[in-house]
């Protein structure tokens, strides 16, 4: 797998101080492909590593190497790393800018400085990605709260970020938004994308992910595939986290870990009748 | 509700003497019965506006056009030395932004009642005056600490040619805005030439105006919920504490916005795709005749 985007021994704090949000040396590599939940309580500081990692906010010690290359402290660089990387931001409110969906999608192409008719082409492929085309001339901020999270995705996937970063993508959505989400998450991976979702959601972490990175206190505590991060109970219950209800099903019923309902249904379950 | 009674007093002063007084009541009952039926706006109608606009069977057709028209129109009427231009502006303008541009008439009257009450108050000053002794042609007259309120016909003259002119404008702007969407008239303002720091703040404060009056209307609400609103003090306190909240939220999303901006490549100018539209004929005819009618109409009257 080829390497994108690495951490090395990356510190950040905020200068209103305290230990919240504050994020303490951190190394991790993020590969193409791959699937990665991000797991934490609040104030963990997975905001503040994706902020880190879309360039946002530039570390007060340690590197960030993107193709192998550090990246400096200078905007230009920045921007290098704000073109590979697309932040989705948790409330689409703060995101969203523009009167119309179709303007909304073009302001990170247009800041690319792209020719016209590719601004045009990367509007069209993100709109319908994202089943957005007939939403197109509305204004946003009249959109439900689960339309405005796919615009905000758009947003982002116009920029044809070779990483995306989505920060509690589902906290705001009913379940059919959800279901949606799924789907739009499983288009942007086999579009060969990055995916890295921080969530509360253990239940998704655990069907959905390829990799976990669990954040306590400002430290990545553990980076490991699901099936690892989730086997440890004492790890869980400091980091204020749960395991999903399929483990617990399954340690019920005295069986292997299923990933999903239809597999657990495979389970010749013997039912206990009275 | 105020609206209606204050443009019956406002047209009353404005005829008295001038109409036969059947003609004179005729006219002040059927203002007062157009601003109880559709005079009553609500607070959100400056931003349904945009919806509006963006529904607007007009808001096809080329915004540089629209604008650059309207504004002709607009500067025209206001240098109009007679009221019948501006009301014919009124009229057509208005039959336009309502036929042509599909808004719905009873919309297109509730609007109007909010430029309506700052026009009735101000029609109100320019009519009556206060004279230390009652002038001899005075029309209508109250006797007022020992000097008298009255309006004179020269009063009258200038009110009805203010008014008129104001209504013009009201309808020139309504035209606009009414078949323009906000983020298209930016886009004009910014292939105009304006100062990129207007247009860029315009276009924030348009988008934050919403988040804004969300965020006031749900902690009224939950105020209002935790019984924050009974009796006038209680009122007060909680009033001063919101205003005070929302400037705090206002600061801390301020900071929010200005990161997701970043983190998509902003580098000091908004700057968005906007999709070329074609003049039109029809959009020709609409502009060119009230055009071409203003200026013969100012050729004539001067």
């Amino acid at each position: 797998m080829k390497e994108l985007l690495r951490f090395e021994q990356v510190s950040y704090h905020y200068d209103s101080g305290g230990q919240r949000e504050a994020l303490f040396p951190l190394s991790v590599c993020l590969y193409e492909g791959e699937k990665i939940a991000v797991l934490g309580s609040n104030g963990a500081g997975k905001s503040t590593f994706f902020l880190l990692a879309n360039g946002v906010l530039s570390p007060r010690s340690g590197t960030i190497l993107l193709h192998g290359e550090p990246i400096g402290k200078k905007e230009k660089q920045r921007m290098q790393l704000r073109r590979s990387v697309g932040l989705v931001f948790q409330d689409p409110d703060v995101q969203l800018l523009a009167g119309t969906v179709e303007e909304e999608v073009s302001f990170g192409p247009m800041n690319l400085s792209l020719p016209e008719e590719e601004v045009c082409r990367r509007v069209e492929m993100a709109l319908e990605s994202l089943g957005l085309t007939e939403y197109r001339n509305r204004g946003p901020q009249y959109l439900s709260g689960g339309e405005k999270g796919r615009v905000a995705i758009a947003d982002v996937l116009a920029m044809e970020p070779q990483i995306m970063l989505l920060d509690e993508p589902s906290s705001n959505l009913d379940p059919s938004g959800r279901q949606l989400l799924e789907e739009t998450l499983e288009t942007l991976h086999k579009k060969g994308m990055t995916l890295v979702v921080a969530t509360h959601d253990v239940d998704f972490a655990w069907h959905w992910a390829d990799r976990v990175l669990v954040f306590h206190r400002g430290r990545l505590e553990k980076d490991a595939p699901p099936e690892v991060v989730f086997a440890e109970e004492e790890l869980l219950s400091r980091c204020g986290l749960d395991q999903p209800l399929l483990w617990k099903v399954a340690k019920v019923l005295q069986i292997p870990v299923p990933k999903s309902l239809e597999e657990l249904a495979d389970y010749k379950i013997g039912r206990k009748t009275e | 509700m105020i609206a209606a009674p204050l443009a019956g007093l406002v047209f009353f002063s404005l005829f008295a003497g001038q109409l036969p007084p059947m003609w004179m009541e005729a006219v002040c009952l059927l203002v007062v019965f157009l601003f109880l039926l559709g005079g009553s706006h609500r607070h959100d109608s400056m931003l349904t506006l945009d919806v509006y606009a963006r529904r607007s069977q007009l808001c096809r057709e080329n915004a540089a056009f629209k604008t650059v028209g309207s504004l002709c129109l607009l500067v025209m009427c206001v240098c109009s030395s007679s009221p019948i231009l501006p009301l014919c502006l009124f009229l057509f303008l208005s039959i336009v932004t309502v036929a042509a541009g599909g808004v719905k008439l009873r919309e297109y009257f509730s609007l109007l009642g909010l430029p309506a009450m700052f026009l009735m108050l101000s029609g109100l000053t320019l009519l009556w005056d206060f004279y230390q002794k009652l002038p001899k042609e005075a029309v209508l007259f109250l006797p007022f600490f020992g000097g008298w309120l009255a309006v004179v016909p020269a009063a009258q003259a200038l009110g009805m040619l203010v008014l008129s002119r104001a209504l013009g404008a009201v309808s020139c702007l309504y035209f606009l805005s009414l078949s323009t969407p906000l983020s298209e008239l930016l886009s004009v303002l910014r292939r105009a030439h304006v100062p990129d720091i207007v247009v860029e703040l315009a276009v924030l404060i348009y988008r934050y105006i919403f988040i804004l009056l969300a965020t006031f209307r749900d902690m009224k609400h939950s105020a209002a919920s935790r019984l924050g609103y009974q009796g006038l003090k209680r009122s007060l306190r909680t009033t001063g504490l919101i205003y005070g909240a929302l400037l705090a939220n206002s600061f801390r999303r301020a900071g929010a916005c200005f990161d997701a901006m970043e983190s998509r490549c902003y580098t000091g100018q908004i700057v968005f795709f906007t999709p070329k539209k074609q003049v039109t004929g029809k959009l020709i005819c609409l502009l060119g005749f009230p055009l071409a009618g203003m200026l013969a109409g100012i050729w004539l009257f001067s």
